[in-house]
């Protein structure tokens, strides 16, 4: 065989070892050029509620600058257009009660008749959205996330701390970038991108474990295997058994008294994805969270 | 001695396939006729030619005439084999067997099934010493089963304790050891079990047309390799006859050799020596079973560039599915 034949053949060996991936790749590709060229040509999603106001940031606690607002704002705007929902913030100073349990509920009420009275909702009136409102009075501290349609069906309780988780890795630092983390989530869950934040990881990682689990693999090589048993050059392939006896000499019993577990309480504090009807008769869910 | 065919005066050989002596020139059966030689062993009886024999060559093939030649004095006397399994596979058996097995080793070098350098295998009758042992093994020692069970609050843990004994005897027939320093002792090991309902009381006609050495050393000399094999193989049925313990703690074990034999037998070998980059990697192929043994040279670069492949195929498929994915 010639080296120009021996290249030949190792090359149509190559080709043919990987015709199915080749495939598989190349079907793929033309998937997602194909849904690249439909995402292009489409644009964003149109609003169909004009009633609400276009204000976004109602920043009563005053805890925002203005140029803060002013980004914030337009953040909201890239953001909704996207997933056609609005994105409320209210900030708030008020005396809602000692108790965090309490407060939550006043929150609650105050966060959904919010967006209830200003007939917030992308598709809708008290359509699509959610609202996020922040109380800031010294003491009693919360948060509640009022969501509504398309949002309160998507959310799960999960999904409503992983939003106030966000919002509380910065609030008491950083309320700009935390309201910012509240817009972000949100807008990730509804595009369905928060369900795959692990993905890029796992870019990296299978093809490299593929790889060397593949040339280890290849490399290994075992010279042969054994094939005798401790039976095979037995006559009759097995031993003629003169006594075998098991005697039990002795039994001994211990107990022992099993320490009862103690059922732990509650964890508190957490929100909930659990429905309601506000004092409008509009049903939202949501959750919220003290400091 | 030299077997020729009584009609063309060719080279007999014993065919695997036809299972008795056969003369590939004149395609007859049964047509041999031993010719006993004498003189110089290194000169090749039927052309003249120089013979490799070696120290311990007991047939060897004329590199001239292709004759094969067995060497009476090594297959005579004391060096008479008691039995021998003759060859199952040919050559050409063999062939399309390593084809068939090694047919996707695609990060092997091309050649290496080819035809040319599958024919340099040689079939070889290696020396084996086959030892059998009539053994008593006894065994005591301490078990202990654990039972847990709770009720309402109390957890109860019973502890039995037995005394296990155990008396066995073991026959071991034809525990194999080769007696070749040519041929590797690991590679031997997994050329076993070969199957000893074929042994047959030997007859020089088995070796015309293989190569064949005399045992290289005495049986004394490796008995050790055979009673290790026969000690593991007993510790292990005595072990599988004590089951159902959590922990058992040894207090004795004896394994006594009583009556034991020791028979000289030849058993066949493929071997195929292929040389890969200044490197060899010889190949055993059992001569009754088939069973292959050895390393396939493998290509390094071959394998890193289709691990690489692998890589990049997966990655970008992987990044465009998350593509797909972020942005529905």
């Amino acid at each position: 065989m010639t080296e120009k034949e021996w290249k030949s053949e190792s090359l149509r060996q190559y080709f043919k070892y990987f015709r199915f991936w080749f495939l598989a790749l190349g079907i793929l590709l033309v998937i997602f050029v194909g849904f690249l060229v439909v995402r292009l040509t489409a644009g964003d999603k149109e609003r169909q509620n004009t009633s609400a106001p276009e204000e976004r940031v109602y920043d009563y606690a005053e805890v925002l600058t203005a140029e803060e607002e002013e980004k914030l704002r337009q953040l909201i705007a890239g953001k909704e257009a996207k997933i056609g929902c609005d994105l409320v913030l209210v900030t708030t100073k008020e005396e809602i009660g000692e108790r965090p349990s309490a407060r939550e509920k006043v929150l609650r009420d105050m966060a959904d008749d919010f967006y209830d009275d200003n007939l917030f909702g992308f598709d809708a009136v008290h359509g699509s959205g959610a609202l996020l409102m922040d109380n800031w009075y010294e003491g009693q501290m919360s948060t509640w996330l009022s969501t509504c349609g398309a949002v309160y069906k998507k959310f799960s309780s999960r999904d409503i701390d992983d939003v106030l988780d966000a919002v509380y890795a910065y609030i008491e630092t950083d309320p700009y970038r935390a309201y910012c983390a509240y817009v972000d989530t949100v807008a990730d869950k509804m595009s369905g991108k928060g369900s795959f934040r692990f993905f890029p990881i796992l870019i990296l990682v299978v093809p490299i474990a593929a790889m060397l689990v593949f040339v280890a693999g290849k490399l290994k090589n075992p010279i042969g295997k054994e094939t005798v048993s401790p039976g095979t050059y037995v006559v009759g392939g097995r031993p003629a058994i003169r006594v075998q006896a098991d005697q039990l000499m002795r039994k001994m019993v211990t107990k022992r008294r099993i320490p009862r577990v103690e059922s732990s309480g509650g964890s508190g504090g957490s929100g909930g994805g659990g429905g309601h009807t506000s004092s409008g008769g509009v049903s939202h869910g949501g959750g919220g969270r003290s400091r | 001695m030299i077997f020729q065919c009584k009609n063309c005066g060719g080279n007999v050989i014993y065919s695997p396939e036809k299972k008795g002596m056969y003369c590939p020139y004149c395609d007859s059966m049964g047509s041999e006729q031993r010719k006993d030689t004498q003189g110089d062993i290194h000169i090749c009886p039927n052309c003249g030619g120089e013979v490799p024999v070696e120290e311990y060559t007991s047939a060897v093939r004329c590199p001239y005439c292709d004759n094969y030649i067995i060497l009476n004095e090594r297959v005579e006397g004391e060096n008479t084999p008691d039995l021998v399994i003759p060859f199952q596979y040919s050559r050409d058996m063999v062939k399309k067997l390593m084809r068939e097995k090694f047919a996707k080793s695609i990060f092997a070098p091309t050649d290496f099934l080819s035809e040319a350098r599958l024919n340099t295998m040689e079939g070889n009758y290696v020396p084996f010493w086959l030892y059998d042992y009539q053994v008593n093994c006894q065994y005591r020692g301490e078990g202990r089963k654990v039972r847990v069970w709770t009720n309402g609050e109390t957890e109860y843990t019973e502890t039995s304790v037995y005394d296990i004994y155990r008396d066995m005897d073991i026959g071991f027939e034809k525990i194999p050891a080769d007696a070749s320093v040519r041929m590797p002792d690991e590679v031997m090991d997994l050329m076993e079990p070969y199957r000893y309902d074929q042994l047959q009381p030997f007859r020089p006609e088995f070796l015309s047309g293989f190569q064949g050495e005399k045992y290289n050393m005495p049986a004394e000399q490796i008995e050790g390799r055979a009673k290790g094999k026969m000690e593991e193989d007993a510790n292990q049925l005595l072990r599988s006859t004590i089951t159902g313990y959590g922990s058992v703690i040894n207090q004795s074990q004896s394994i006594r050799v009583g009556e034991q034999k020791v028979s000289y037998g030849l058993l066949p070998v493929w071997v195929y020596s292929y040389q890969y980059k200044k490197q060899d990697y010889p190949f055993y192929i059992n001569g009754q079973t088939a069973k292959i043994v050895g390393k396939v040279p493998v290509s390094t670069a071959k394998v890193w560039v289709y691990g690489a492949t692998l890589w990049a195929v997966l990655t970008a498929m992987l990044t465009m599915l998350y593509a797909i994915l972020v942005l529905w």
